[in-house]
């Protein structure tokens, strides 16, 4: 049986306020500067990271429009921040599909891989199971249907659960899992049949 | 014997879903099928973790705190949208949208003041937070968030908010020079002269949106369109005093000046 880690921290890109949510959310209505920069520090990373796997061009922008738009929304949300995490991602998603449809995707696979080569190289807990070339990591997520991918980037960069998953992309949480299940193994085949030509 | 077929497959698909949740979570899985995806899924969280700048968070931040300051002054007595401003403005596009179907004999078109409709960039959006119970505002909150954006000295997210205000099919184009303008301010050094004459043009298009019965598209794009060109030409002005010899930069210091605590942001 195999017993691996994978060299990254449990929900190392998901920062939480935990208990200062709460009265950060009620500052950030009042309309708080440190409330809303508590509450930005803790999605920015993640929100942005997702855009990035996603082939957004500009990332970071598109993360800005998403904060600006939590701020007209907030004052009619109610929650804790598992559902803060949600309507952040509700917003994200659709701002994805926006930016799709307006073909404004653009790839930039060499410096996003060159990028995540670095990491792993200066990483001495990187698995060794790894892949060659980062380039081929996302070469394998592009060959997943955009359900899948919408799936697996929610949960994988996301950090968000089944269930919130499902609110997200608005589909029951039967269909995410199977959309799991069928996404990861296909990337398993896809890495199979690259090991096997490599 | 194919219910107990189904019986076992559905134990199993639960297995391997809770093994599957171990592996995104970091954790290692206990099926071997899923061991070769541990460097996926390490890979995947490699790409997407990014550090953000605290220079972009405290902007954001403070741009964020303003719209809600825009909000707060606009609604009283906890009424959700109440006030001459909503009714006029939500009055005063349908009469321009009115004026523009008659003229070019467009019909069907459908409007809601309080909240975008199809086409808007932020169609999805607003469907989607509906869905959750959480409308997300319209006409008239965007344009008072210009306003109090542009007051605060964000002129650059003021005019993004203008541009969203007319993001309607019919003033498409004006939209878009708002957002060229946009990005012709962000360029603009902080506190300049021309990012204040920037903010005060900003506040006559604001004016014009708040007060005109029929909304021209026409004099809308002409005022964008002379933030853009007055600002490209400074951004040039400013490129060539740069290329001058050392010594010859006295004047340029201060553009790093923030203008009254605020500057322009250009994230």
């Amino acid at each position: 049986m195999s017993r691996m880690t994978t060299g990254v921290p449990e929900h190392a890109s998901q920062a939480e306020l935990g208990e200062g949510f709460e009265s950060a959310l009620v500052a950030a209505k009042l309309g708080a500067e440190w409330a809303w920069a508590a509450l930005y520090r803790t999605i920015a990373g993640p929100v942005t990271g997702f855009f990035r796997v996603r082939g957004v061009a500009s990332p970071e922008d598109l993360a800005g429009d998403v904060f600006f738009e939590l701020a007209r929304a907030i004052d009619r949300f109610e929650g804790d921040e598992d559902a803060f995490r949600t309507l952040v991602f509700v917003i994200a998603y659709q701002r994805l599909i926006e930016d799709t449809q307006s073909s404004s995707l653009r790839r930039s696979r060499s410096r996003l891989a060159e990028s995540v080569l670095t990491r792993l190289r200066s990483d001495p807990e990187a698995p060794d199971v790894v892949l060659q070339n980062p380039a081929d990591v996302e070469e394998v997520f592009r060959a997943l249907s955009p359900e899948q991918r919408d799936v697996l980037s929610l949960r994988i960069i996301g950090g968000l659960t089944v269930e919130q998953t499902a609110r997200v992309v608005n589909k029951g949480v039967t269909v995410v899992r199977s959309l799991q299940r069928k996404g990861l193994s296909k990337v398993r085949n896809l890495q199979t049949i690259g090991e096997s030509i490599s | 014997m194919k219910r107990f077929d189904l019986y076992l497959r559905s134990v199993w698909y639960d297995l391997f879903d809770r093994d599957i949740d171990r592996l995104i979570a970091g954790r290692s899985p206990d099926n071997d099928d899923l061991a070769p995806l541990v460097g996926f899924v390490t890979a995947m969280k490699t790409m997407g973790e990014v550090s953000i700048a605290d220079l972009v968070i405290t902007d954001h931040a403070s741009v964020a705190a303003s719209m809600i300051a825009a909000r707060s002054t606009s609604t009283t007595d906890g009424e959700r949208y109440p006030g001459r401003l909503f009714f006029g403005l939500q009055r005063r596009l349908a009469a321009a949208l009115t004026s523009l179907m008659m003229l070019t004999g467009l019909t069907g078109v459908a409007w809601a003041a309080n909240g975008a409709v199809p086409g808007d960039w932020n169609y999805g959006i607003d469907r989607a937070l509906e869905s959750m119970g959480i409308g997300a505002g319209g006409a008239r909150e965007r344009l008072e968030e210009a306003m109090a954006l542009n007051e605060t000295g964000h002129t650059v997210q003021a005019l993004e908010s203008a541009a969203e205000v007319l993001s309607i099919e019919q003033f498409k184009d004006v939209g878009v020079g708002l957002h060229h303008a946009a990005e012709a301010v962000a360029k603009l050094g902080r506190g300049s002269d021309n990012a204040t004459q920037a903010r005060s043009r900003v506040s006559q298009i604001l004016d014009y949106l708040e007060t005109h019965d029929e909304i021209d598209g026409k004099v809308v794009s002409e005022m964008a369109r002379e933030i853009t060109d007055k600002a490209d030409r400074e951004k040039s002005n400013t490129s060539t005093k740069n290329s001058k010899p050392a010594g010859d930069s006295k004047n340029d210091d201060h553009e790093d000046v923030e203008h009254d605590g605020h500057g322009e942001s250009e994230s």
